[in-house]
């Protein structure tokens, strides 16, 4: 691992504060070792980030300036830095994690399916208390009257039993349905 | 002199750096920025334009060049004495100049978006979290950012660098693009 000083050496280097003899030291290294121009590059990369935070004492801020914003070619590379950290600052929370909106649009559908198995229950309810009910008036009309026979009365409540069968089961499919659509789109976001 | 500057002479500056032609042309690039980070950290203003004079110098000699194989050691040679020249004719510590402001650069926001989208989702995360990292935790974050990934802190750094540099070589294209539509 690379130790403090030496990185610290390569800083006061690219900020023009070294001697002559350490300088000419470190010009050699960058022409003809590639990993030590490769760690320049990456010293040069923290210290423009430094810059731009706010992070630079004041003497090394000024000879920041002097040096680098006088190169068109390093002016442009704190340019880009500088929108890459404004980019960053503004975008690294958002593809983590949802956003506050993303958040609510998950809470309005997780509410919105319980409103809607809980309407669905109410109305599948509704209707088999009406067929109760009519069941109960056409045994109450079949025991007053001769006309409906026994027969006609059983298949009425076999069909009727069908129906409040096959509503218990829409009820449970449609449910379900909206579930999975729910989740679908949550795992999407 | 500039009569060396000729494109058959320049072709065999590169194929001096690499017979590649890709390859050359990075390590042209690699070159063109050892030699402004020489002059930079000598304070002069000039820096382009005495590496350009540098890389002027090293094409008229290109058959030296070839026979010594080595463009980055005689690139340094004649860097060492442009700047012997150079101190004696022009002053240093030049003016200051500001960082232009970026409010209008909503479209490079935009190829951001695009080129990052483009990056793999590993190399995705680690930019974004080291770069997240800031203010005087940011050592410390960095740290173990780098334990988290199994890599020591400097290979940390080298690996950003290379996903910053495939980063912002994707914003030119995409800039690029964006200039030829309009």
């Amino acid at each position: 691992m690379e130790d403090f000083q030496n990185g610290k050496t390569k800083i006061q280097y690219l900020l023009g504060e070294l001697s002559l003899e350490e300088q000419l030291r470190i010009d050699e290294q960058l022409f003809v070792n590639d990993d030590y121009f490769e760690r320049l590059m990456a010293t040069e990369d923290d210290l423009i980030e430094d810059y731009l935070r706010g992070s630079l004492s004041a003497t090394e801020r000024q000879q920041f300036e002097r040096n680098f914003l006088n190169s068109a070619e390093l002016r442009k590379k704190v340019d880009r830095t500088k929108l890459l950290l404004r980019y960053i600052d503004n975008a690294v929370v958002r593809p983590r994690g949802p956003s506050k909106l993303e958040v609510g649009s998950s809470n309005f559908l997780t509410q919105g399916l319980s409103a809607y198995q809980t309407s669905l229950r109410i109305t599948a309810l509704f209707r088999v208390a009406l067929l109760v009910t009519l069941c109960f008036l056409f045994y109450f009309l079949s025991s007053t009257s001769s006309a409906a026979s026994p027969v006609v009365f059983g298949l009425f409540i076999f069909l009727s039993s069908v129906y409040a069968l096959l509503e218990v089961i829409s009820v449970r499919h449609s449910a379900k349905v909206a579930q999975l659509a729910i989740a679908e789109s949550q795992s999407e976001e | 002199m500039s009569s060396y500057l000729t494109p058959d002479n320049f072709e065999r500056f590169l194929t001096a750096l690499d017979p590649d032609r890709e390859r050359a042309a990075t390590k042209f690039e690699q070159l063109r920025a050892r030699l402004i980070r020489f002059f930079v950290s000598k304070g002069f203003a000039s820096a382009e334009d005495l590496t350009d004079d540098v890389i002027n110098r090293v094409i008229q000699k290109i058959e030296t060049v070839e026979k010594l194989g080595d463009v980055n050691y005689y690139s340094y040679g004649v860097a060492k004495m442009v700047l012997m020249e150079s101190t004696k004719k022009q002053p240093q510590a030049p003016p200051l100049r500001a960082v232009p402001d970026i409010a209008e650069r909503e479209s490079e926001l935009e190829c951001f978006d695009r080129c990052l989208e483009q990056l793999p989702s590993d190399e995705q995360s680690l930019i974004l979290k080291y770069y997240q990292s800031s203010g005087p935790g940011k050592i410390e974050q960095r740290r173990r950012l780098a334990q988290e990934m199994q890599l020591s802190v400097n290979a940390l750094r080298i690996r950003a660098l290379r996903i910053r540099q495939a980063l912002e070589k994707c914003i030119r294209e995409c800039r690029k693009q964006d200039r030829g539509k309009n």
